[in-house]
């Protein structure tokens, strides 16, 4: 019997055993979806059930797992959307590095999932194309940006999924939906096939309901293909197997420091902090040494980001003009006209302010104000990580300081929705891992996480201890009632 | 900190090849400059003189450069997503009149 909280381990022991098929997995797949898609709204395109199925023949390790994939990593032949109207249309020429890998390990992916436009938001609510719920609570967001893709996972839909990160849009819908969101190493995936959004930051991740999963599924999309189409990824050894260390025993010596400026941070709720400091007392029962330590460069990170991310989404967004790809404006009397229609209607009043901004603080007259300051503070952001990871292993500190709000609540205000990025954006830019893990719930029975963050390419580290959490917790246990979405 | 006026946020739209419907513009001067008033906080961060030109900041690592070999690309296949074409070339209004 499938049930849809399987993770792809025990899928996987189903499978060997020969107790299921891969037709009956996407079978059950396909039914949960028909029933709770509909009120979820995580998914842009459902493939066709015949067509994926034709995938199954392949052995490898991720055989017959089906999964969704945020619709800003092209899928050859697939609507490719970016959740804007802009390219509502489009169909994708040719797979991300990321898919060729996942269909080279025979995983099977069903649907693209729904994500803020062009991956610039924290709530999914700036999507063009339509509204995702939490699955925890429908009247809340899921988180974004790639909010499609973790509320397809929270709800059982598939056990895996693809989503990206700039400044956080993994980890913070993970942690508000209650599952492990990775943000591996930058240049450990390749973004080619990735739209570009801010390209010094930008880098693909998984989202799943467990950490063994995760580690599973990152090790399938690790590393560059032949040939390099992205100068920035590294390749990795043929028999790269992040899942290896996952024993529940932590390294002996762990040392972890919990940030203590996000700790006592403003807002932070008395909640969290319970949370924190329980998991903080597990690590300790669990053989780590905890150090309080401070970050004094993360308090500039959310400004540092907003300064870079948006510079470089003027320059990658200049390219949707309505000429090559995307929809066009009608009745244009001339070339400017038809640049300037295309993209007014098309992008979206966030999308365009962001565009605003980031050509502001690149212009002459404000760039030394704003964008080479901003690089300076990222390089000193850069020693900063160099220096703490000298004094310990491993950071902790949480996701967002509170949990998952209301649709609507930063209508008016979305400098508050860009300050959801407040804890997460300091390892984007700085480039390296973090992986969000489920600690607890809210008095309103929402998911809340906390996020460690490693050296750079120790994603061994991270699993390893975030593993040895989960093993003594059963936060990944515990599942939406879906009946309540209906 | 008022970093935008009215007329600036026209400007930079121009720049950026939007246009702003009317009666908009203060929604957008009023947001983007919170963005930059909180951004701002970087100028107590770093002073003036601190402030390196970005390409002699050393990268996190080397690029990985491929072969500088010609590649083979399908113009067919990606011409197949423009709005409009006509036979191997993207169509265009018309550009120069005479």
């Amino acid at each position: 019997m499938i049930s849809p909280w399987m993770t792809i381990r025990e899928l996987r022991i189903l499978l060997e055993k020969g107790e299921v098929s891969v037709e009956d997995i996407i079978k059950a797949t396909y039914q949960h979806i028909a029933t709770y898609e509909p009120s979820l709204g995580a998914l842009l395109e459902r493939f066709d059930e015949a067509t994926v199925s034709e995938q199954s023949a392949s052995k490898g390790i991720l055989a017959g797992i089906p999964g969704v994939i945020k619709n800003n990593i092209c899928i050859k032949g697939r609507r490719m959307t970016c959740g804007s109207r802009l390219l509502e249309q489009y169909k994708a020429p040719y797979d991300a590095t990321a898919v060729k890998k996942l269909y080279a390990s025979g995983a099977i992916p069903v649907a693209s999932a729904n994500l803020d436009e062009f991956a610039m938001g924290s709530s999914c609510e700036y999507s063009a194309l339509q509204k995702t719920c939490n699955p925890w609570n429908k009247e809340r967001v899921p988180g974004g940006s790639s909010g499609g893709s973790i509320a397809a996972v929270a709800a059982g839909m598939v056990p895996w999924a693809l989503g990206s990160e700039t400044g956080g849009s993994i980890r913070l819908p993970a942690a508000w939906c209650g599952v492990v969101g990775s943000k591996p190493t930058y240049g450990l995936v390749s973004r080619y096939g990735l739209t570009a959004y801010g390209s010094s930051l930008d880098q693909i991740g998984v989202a799943t309901r467990t950490v063994y999963d995760n580690a599973l599924v990152l090790s399938v999309i690790a590393g560059q293909e032949e040939p390099v189409y992205d100068g920035t990824a590294r390749k990795v050894p043929a028999d790269y197997d992040l899942t290896l260390g996952l024993t529940g025993q932590l390294p002996a010596g762990l040392r972890i420091g919990v940030v203590e400026n996000a700790f006592n941070a403003e807002g932070v709720s008395e909640e969290m902090k319970t949370a924190l400091q329980t998991a903080i007392a597990q690590y300790e029962q669990l053989g780590a040494s905890i150090r309080w330590v401070s970050l004094p460069s993360m308090e500039f990170s959310a400004a540092t980001y907003f300064v870079i991310s948006r510079a470089e989404a003027a320059s990658n967004l200049a390219r949707f003009d309505g000429v090559r790809y995307g929809t066009r404006a009608v009745d244009v009397k001339d070339l400017q006209e038809l640049y300037i229609r295309s993209r007014s209607e098309g992008f979206g009043e966030d999308v365009q302010r962001r565009i605003m901004i980031g050509n502001y603080v690149l212009s002459h007259g404000h760039a030394d104000a704003f964008y080479k300051r901003a690089c300076a503070v990222r390089h000193t952001m850069r020693e900063e990580a160099e220096q703490i990871f000298g004094e310990v292993d491993l950071l902790l500190m949480p996701v967002a300081a509170n949990e998952a709000f209301p649709f609507g609540a930063c209508a008016n205000n979305p400098l508050q929705m860009d300050l959801c990025d407040y804890f997460t954006s300091w390892a984007n830019l700085v480039g390296i891992p973090a992986l969000s893990v489920p600690c607890g719930f809210t008095k309103n029975q929402m998911p809340i996480g906390f996020q460690l963050m490693g050296n750079y390419w120790q994603e061994s580290l991270l699993f390893q201890t975030a593993y040895a959490y989960e093993q003594v917790n059963s936060w990944h246990m515990m599942h939406p009632d879906l009946q309540k979405l209906l | 900190m008022k970093f935008l006026t009215v007329d600036t946020v026209r400007q930079l739209a121009q720049s950026a090849r939007l246009r702003i419907a009317l009666g908009f513009e203060h929604q957008y001067e009023e947001k983007i400059n919170a963005v930059l008033d909180y951004a701002a906080a970087l100028m107590q961060a770093v002073p003036l003189e601190a402030v390196k030109n970005p390409q002699d900041i050393r990268p996190v690592q080397p690029l990985i450069l491929r072969s500088d070999n010609i590649v083979q690309s399908d113009a067919d296949l990606l011409l197949q997503a423009a709005p409009a074409r006509e036979d191997r070339f993207f169509v265009v209004p018309v550009v120069i009149s005479q």
